[in-house]
């Protein structure tokens, strides 16, 4: 499905909806947004893109396969709790820096835990669109 | 506004139910939909059903407004809007995609 | 030590890629961490030798007041470092085994290194509860590791079944540490470990003993439970190597011996670990002796060795303890030694029958030196180290204070046995005249023997100067089991006559067996049939009946149309709902009657979205209506102040919409026209009941307790504006957890069906 409008668009669109979904994860502990909402948009870029240039070429765009994209996740999420296990105070209390990261703003454990669910509802997702958009049967359909 | 939005959930929850009732697989699978949304919206009334302020610390206060909505049946439904997304892809695949037998070859999952 | 046990598990994170970049040279990564960890625990051997060892602990679980602790003694040393060091060698073995597969091999280290971190823990760990997650893991990981090689069905058995038993075991083990924590009001080991006589004088001691004892025997294959470990050799050999010689099993073992001081010294411990181990001890011997396999021969000569120690660890005193730690440490040298001769044997030639391989000493020579040295430890043949178990252990036997010459008896027709077995292993298939077993070239020669070499050197060199080496160790581990060490020596020079008479005798009688074998096996047959059979007709028996039970109930339950049992749920709800009504009347219509006029297009745009999605006629009309919901409600959460909400709900149904036309344009199915009366009236109802919860539910303006106190926190101590986010992520991230958990499980469960059915699609 691939006309050269929507090529232009995906083009331009996916990388957009990817770093809106990152300032909607980055904001999201001060305003709306957050992981879960931006790995939803972040999913949709991939998915848009893959929609116009098919999925494979979506899934060679992305650094990991998505599943183990959401493992990723999973495991940064766990972590995040670590330190404060480490410093006496229950799993994942939240912990913070001093310092804010350029694009990022405050560090803390909370953020990491965030990135992970951001990564793990983008592998979800991903997953699931990327492997009902392979073909069936045979070649490309639609 | 709150009185309606019961009616809303009343509503959403008897489409549901009647589609859960049908024979044919399709509209089984979009009565579970309808019925997740209804139960959806259920947790939200619980966050106060009327326009209320959102639960945002204003800059230079320490609370959110006084009257705001409760922000801990909102952080439930959240996760439940996720969730149910991935559950409503489980429910499809499973209910309407061909049931296969034994894999000739299982394939690694990754 | 909490260092030991990161640097395993890190291990164990990084070991597929590492598989998957180094290729070849893995070989000199795999095993350093384990190298590292014996390292580590090498420098604390001094202090490991003081009186209670090393302590470490951070606190866990403050309400039970159970602390994550951790403890290194004398006995924990001894089996901890057969964790490091086998480990390493293990994995040296492994990259030649796995030569040519570097995806099974990463996924080998893997799991060895995640088994290795739980063994680690289980050893050293401190509290009961603590050990027993400890436990556990290493029945996952062994499930895992025995089923390494998952596309054979015979591997997925053995793991089924090893887990079954393990598992089943570890919940009676879990609910006798929760008594013997009662009865010693404290479930720390070091500190239960100074209340013996509360405990023993309880009358919890009984339940909590059996139920232990049921877990550590299911682990180590004590009768009637030994049936899972034969089928565990569906594992690579380098899996049976590590955990069916040196580790998994022997963690039974370590938990008797560990909680000997609190639980030995009554006669039930007595007896029932004196009968268990020496029935063991004669059915793995006789089963040994009859198998033509040899990987199932050595697995059943560890049952044997199992039931030995268990055995020595219910005599009890002081000399049976020095025997059973000496026995335990020189059984996983030469018996890892020996599983990885079989496997090369089983790779370079391609079979595992004795009967059937003849001749290799001419070419596989270093093989057969290596295999030779190591049989000879098993058979207990000086110099070597297990010549030295050997008589400890009959010196032990012969000092038990009840019916010493039995047990003499017993052992000495087990031992030579197992003799037999050494011979049959270790001679056997490099001898004899004629047509030598035809031999693959070698792939990868020093990985694959320097392993086993090295252990069987060390099986050697411990035998010649053992005093110096072990017997300190030896000491402090069994001071810390609660006996009073006798002599400083390892073995009194000068050997009651008795002792060295049952120990040649031994070797004698195992020669005998071993050339008169076929005649041997043809008087027992009946008897080893049995033995092997008995316990895993049982098994199997009670798995099929647990089956037919589920179904049956499944049947019952589930098979009726999927609308009966929507329409009981939708009774209930109608029914409940109804009840609380005439309890407690109407609720009133909360807010104002009429709505504002955008609030009414939103709620209008809904209902017509509902009413569009029943009555649709085709998919794609139903698919629209549902994207009409969504994005409706998403204006209703905004409108209602919860934006966080509105923006998920809308990314949410935007997907959504795409997954159900995917979906749809991959069945393509059919959608008739609704119908029933019935149904419709009962929808209605639950319609109704749904819209009277709601109606109750809706708060009359104050925020409930815990919501105020969530939110005044969020911006003074969690540092978030955003409340609803802070409450995610920060303040009941634990929950947040759980729920991206289900997510992943969700997706890989849509994944696997959908790769399922285009497998089938393609066949």
């Amino acid at each position: 499905m691939s006309t050269p409008v929507l090529r232009f668009a995906a083009r331009s669109l996916a990388p957009l909806l990817l770093v809106v979904s990152w300032v909607l994860l980055t904001r999201g502990h001060h305003e709306p947004g957050g992981g879960f909402v931006g790995g939803l948009v972040a999913a949709a870029a991939v998915v848009f893109f893959a929609l116009v240039f098919g999925e494979d070429e979506a899934r060679r765009r992305l650094p990991l396969e998505p599943l183990r994209l959401a493992g990723v996740g999973l495991l940064l999420a766990l972590l995040s709790g670590v330190p404060a296990a480490l410093s006496g105070r229950p799993f994942l209390s939240g912990l913070w820096l001093d310092l804010a990261l350029p694009a990022v703003g405050k560090a803390g454990t909370p953020l990491m835990f965030d990135v992970g669910v951001y990564l793990v509802v983008v592998g979800i997702a991903t997953a699931l669109l990327l492997e009902l958009l392979r073909p069936a049967d045979g070649p490309e359909v639609d | 506004m709150g009185g309606w939005l019961g009616i809303l959930v009343g509503a959403l929850a008897a489409s549901g139910t009647y589609l859960l009732l049908q024979r044919e697989r399709l509209p089984r699978a979009l009565g579970l939909i309808l019925m997740s949304h209804a139960a959806n919206l259920l947790v939200f009334a619980m966050a106060g059903g009327q326009r209320l302020a959102a639960p945002i610390v204003p800059e230079g206060a320490s609370a959110p407004p006084a009257l705001a909505t409760d922000p801990l049946p909102q952080a439930l439904v959240l996760t439940a809007i996720v969730i149910g997304f991935a559950l409503q892809a489980f429910a499809l695949v499973a209910l309407l995609v061909p049931a296969s037998g034994e894999p000739a070859q299982p394939e690694e999952v990754a | 030590m909490f260092l030991a046990l990161l640097l395993l598990f890190v291990a164990a994170l990084f070991a597929i890629p590492a598989c998957r970049r180094l290729g070849r040279g893995a070989v000199w990564v795999l095993p350093l961490p384990f190298v590292g960890v014996a390292v580590l625990l090498g420098t604390r051997l001094p202090d490991a030798l003081h009186e209670e060892g090393i302590r470490q602990s951070v606190p866990w679980v403050r309400g039970l007041s159970l602390d994550f602790a951790l403890r290194l003694d004398g006995l924990s040393w001894l089996f901890a470092m057969l964790v490091a060091v086998i480990g390493a060698l293990v994995l040296v073995h492994a990259s030649g085994y796995f030569r040519g597969d570097s995806r099974l091999l990463g996924r080998f280290a893997a799991l060895t290194s995640l088994f290795a971190t739980a063994m680690l823990g289980l050893v050293l760990a401190d509290d009961l509860f603590v050990l027993f997650v400890f436990w556990e893991l290493t029945s996952i990981c062994s499930f895992l590791l025995i089923g390494l090689k998952h596309e054979h069905q015979d591997a997925r058995d053995g793991a089924l079944r090893a887990l079954l038993v393990t598992g089943g075991g570890g919940i009676a083990m879990l609910i006798g540490f929760v008594l013997l924590s009662q009865a010693a009001d404290t479930s720390s080991i070091s500190v239960l470990l100074q209340r013996g006589d509360l405990i023993r004088s309880s009358s919890l001691y009984v339940p909590a003993l059996l139920l232990i004892l049921a877990g550590a025997f299911t682990k180590s294959a004590q009768v009637p439970f030994h049936y899972w470990l034969p089928g565990a050799m569906a594992a690579p050999a380098p899996v049976s190597a590590y955990l069916h010689s040196a580790t998994l099993v022997n963690a039974g073992v370590y938990l008797l011996a560990r909680l000997h001081p609190a639980l030995g010294v009554r006669p039930e411990w007595h007896w029932i670990l004196g009968h268990v181990g020496a029935v063991t001890m004669l059915v793995g011997a006789a089963m040994a002796f009859g198998q033509r396999d040899l990987k199932r021969m050595l697995a059943d000569t560890t049952i044997a060795g199992l039931g030995t120690t268990v055995l020595l660890l219910g005599i009890g005193t002081a000399t049976a303890l020095r025997a059973a730690l000496v026995f335990v440490a020189v059984h996983a040298l030469y018996k890892a030694a020996l599983f990885m001769v079989v496997g090369i044997l089983d790779k370079r030639t391609g079979l595992r029958d004795v009967d059937r391989l003849r001749g290799l000493g001419r070419s596989l020579p270093l093989l057969f030196l290596t295999a030779l040295v190591a049989a000879m430890s098993m058979a207990g043949l000086p110099p070597l180290v297990g010549a030295i178990a050997k008589e400890l252990v009959y010196e032990a036997k012969l000092g038990a204070p009840e019916a010493p010459g039995v047990l003499a008896a017993v052992g000495f027709s087990a031992n030579a046995l197992m003799v037999a077995c050494a011979v049959l292993v270790g001679l056997r298939p490099f001898i004899g005249r004629g047509e030598a077993t035809r031999v693959e070239p070698a792939i990868a020669p020093v990985a694959l023997l320097l392993p086993p070499a090295l252990l069987a050197t060390t099986g050697v060199l411990l035998g010649v100067v053992h005093e110096g080496l072990m017997a300190p160790l030896i000491e402090a581990a069994v001071r810390v089991m609660g006996a009073e060490p006798a002599t400083a020596e390892l073995l009194a020079d000068t050997a009651p006559t008795a002792v060295s008479w049952l120990a040649k005798g031994t070797l004698f009688a195992g020669v005998v067996l071993f050339v008169f074998r076929s005649r041997a096996l043809a008087w027992s047959g009946v008897l080893r049939r049995g033995a092997r059979r008995g316990p895993a007709r049982l098994h199997d028996g009670m798995m099929g009946a647990v089956a037919a039970v589920a179904s049956r109930v499944a049947d019952v339950s589930t098979r009726r149309p999927v609308a009966a049992s929507v329409a009981i749920v939708g009774v209930a709800v109608v029914v409940i709902t109804g009840r609380a009504l005439v309890l407690g009347g109407l609720p009133p219509f909360p807010g104002d009657r009429v709505p504002a006029a955008h609030e009414f297009v939103l709620v209008a745009l809904v209902l017509a979205g509902a009413a569009s999605a029943v009555f649709s006629r085709t998919p794609a009309a139903a698919v629209i209506a549902l994207g009409v919901i969504g994005v409706g409600t998403g204006l209703l959460f905004l409108l209602l102040g919860g934006p966080d909400l509105a923006l998920t709900q809308v990314a949410v149904d935007a997907l959504a919409v795409l997954l159900l036309l995917l979906v749809l344009r991959r069945t393509r199915p059919v959608l008739g026209v609704r119908k029933g009366w019935l149904q419709g009236g009962l929808a209605l109802a639950v319609g109704a009941g749904f819209m009277l919860l709601t109606w109750a539910a809706i708060p009359d303006g104050h925020l409930r307790p815990v919501s105020q106190q969530l939110s005044e926190l969020s911006w003074p101590v969690a540092y978030g504006r955003n409340v609803v986010n802070v409450i995610l992520v920060d303040m009941r991230a634990l929950d947040t957890l759980g729920e991206i958990v289900v997510l992943t499980a969700a997706a890989i469960g849509v994944v696997a069906l959908l790769r399922g059915g285009r497998q089938e699609a393609r066949t």
